[in-house]
């Protein structure tokens, strides 16, 4: 379930970032370790909000997994789960 | 066909601008706390406390299923009281904070997400005259209303490039059940003090919301309109 999860978020980071013509250096990768916050982030804040929503709806409509991302219990770890789609999904396979 | 969502729509105003918005041709989703006898082909009914955070992220999740989402939102649902701040329990603080603040927050929070991936959305929040004229007796209420204001100009900011307009309306007393809890010299009181000097009706409210949610409109945000000349 992890892997499929992993997958299918990088594939839609893939699609995300086309879809919004989010300019990207060429040596950029859009794997599971792109980071998705801080000074590296391949989002500005909008984007990663935006990216968040689109998460969130494709877990409920795909995995049927209801999770709300931007909770307090997310936004309080001391690593952010926002990192990358590794973090991502280590913290909504822990929390589903 | 649009999909129209009114909060605390079974009586009063809510109850009105479902039916106007039936007639105008949207697919209207109301909520309450207990059933709604308004039937028509075009309406679906939840029951929904809008301060129980479970119960709002349910509510828009299965409209998000059932419509594809919520068009327009009108955080129409709301709570008064009147007291001397001195005599306010703080038990009523957070009654009206929660129905009036939290609901509309919660509401707008969840619509949004979809309205983010739509990148169309409108937003109408209801606040009161109660803010402009400082009322005695109303803090809490105006406090409430308030703060909605400041939500709707705040996230208006935050969501405008998606196409997202969130607008306030303030309307003046109205023959409600709202405004039954409050004595009738205090009313006269109020009214004394609006620039047309008369109660507002359904229809002052609607041409509001009608401006709010047309496509021509989508160049007004943040903005507050009161009725009665504020």
């Amino acid at each position: 379930m992890k892997e499929k999860i992993k997958s299918r978020l990088v594939k839609l980071l893939n699609q995300f970032v086309n879809e919004n013509e989010i300019e990207l250096d060429k040596d950029v990768v859009l794997d599971e370790n792109i980071r998705l916050i801080g000074t590296t982030s391949v989002f500005d804040s909008m984007e990663l909000v935006q990216f968040i929503v689109e998460v969130e709806s494709l877990l409920d409509e795909e995995f049927e997994i209801e999770i709300e991302l931007a909770s307090e219990k997310a936004m309080s770890r001391r690593n952010s789960p926002f990192i990358s789609i590794s973090t991502l999904t280590e913290y909504i396979v822990d929390e589903s | 066909m649009k999909t129209i969502l009114i909060t605390g729509n079974r009586k009063g105003i809510g109850r009105y601008l479902s039916e106007l918005y039936l007639e105008k041709g949207y697919h209207v989703v109301g909520c309450s706390r207990s059933d709604s006898d308004l039937s028509h082909k075009n309406y679906t009914h939840y029951l929904c406390d809008v301060k129980v955070e479970s119960e709002v992220k349910k509510t828009v999740r299965e409209i998000k299923k059932k419509n594809g989402g919520v068009d327009v939102l009108i955080n129409n649902a709301g709570k008064a009281s009147l007291n001397h701040s001195i005599l306010t329990p703080s038990e009523t603080v957070k009654d009206l904070f929660e129905t009036n603040y939290l609901g509309s927050f919660l509401f707008s929070r969840e619509c949004s997400k979809h309205m983010i991936k739509k990148k169309w959305g409108r937003i109408i929040n209801f606040s009161t005259i109660a803010v402009p004229l400082d009322l005695e007796g109303e803090m809490v209420y105006a406090s409430s209303k308030s703060a909605i204001e400041k939500m709707s100009r705040i996230m208006s900011k935050e969501l405008s490039t998606y196409n997202i307009t969130i607008n306030t309306i303030g309307p003046t007393p109205v023959y409600t059940d709202l405004i039954k809890v409050v004595p009738k010299d205090k009313v006269e009181e109020i009214i004394n003090m609006q620039t047309i000097k008369r109660f507002g009706s359904f229809e002052d409210i609607s041409n509001v919301t009608d401006f709010f949610i047309s496509d021509e409109s989508s160049f007004i945000t943040g903005q507050k309109i009161y009725l009665g000349g504020l």
